[in-house]
């Protein structure tokens, strides 16, 4: 959960970034338009991460609960 | 030694920022690659040391992820700019950019992940 919480700054940081990288037009910047898919994915992939993390700690506290009552 | 300009952009020597990139994404494209590490490093402090850096900072904002988020916003911004006043980082191609972007978000998750996982 902590890691969760604080990989969220990083993604704060990388979505700020990225208006920042296609602020002007990338029809003749073949580079900058590379770094922005780059970029949005590093996003993608890391907000999946963070919900496979919650799942995971979601799945955690059930197991927890239903042993205790078992 | 030839030249290039672009609208609203400052003169750009033609051997700096091959990919035509512009300041700004050279700037705060490395301004992220230092925040980012920085910040992973600032997580294993604060934790570390409970009694005096984490005391410090919840009593500067009153809770201590406000005064994180803050420092790590203001550091990606000051950076930033100072990158782009100094000329850091002009030399650089977008995939190198790309690839230390990349690798300092894997590697400050990565710091905070372990920390975690070893704390």
């Amino acid at each position: 959960m902590e890691s969760k919480e604080h990989i969220f700054l990083l993604l704060v940081l990388l979505a700020t970034l990225l208006p920042v990288v296609a602020w002007r037009k990338l029809e003749n910047r073949p580079g900058a338009r590379t770094m922005v898919i780059a970029i949005a994915a590093l996003v993608i992939m890391t907000s999946l991460g963070m919900e496979g993390a919650g799942a995971v700690i979601s799945m955690g506290v059930k197991t927890a609960l239903l042993s205790k009552q078992v | 030694m030839t030249s290039h300009t672009e609208p609203n952009s400052t003169l750009i020597p033609a051997r700096a920022d091959p990919d035509h990139l512009g300041v700004a994404t050279l700037s705060f494209g490395l301004s992220f690659a230092v925040t980012g590490l920085l910040d992973a490093l600032l997580v294993v402090a604060k934790e570390i040391s409970e009694d005096s850096l984490l005391t410090a900072m919840k009593a500067a904002t009153g809770h201590h992820w406000v005064t994180h988020g803050v420092i790590s916003i203001a550091l990606f911004l000051i950076l930033g700019l100072l990158f782009q006043r100094l000329g850091i980082g002009r030399t650089m191609t977008a995939n190198g950019l790309t690839v230390t972007i990349a690798g300092s978000m894997i590697l400050s998750s990565s710091i905070i992940v372990g920390f975690y996982l070893l704390y």
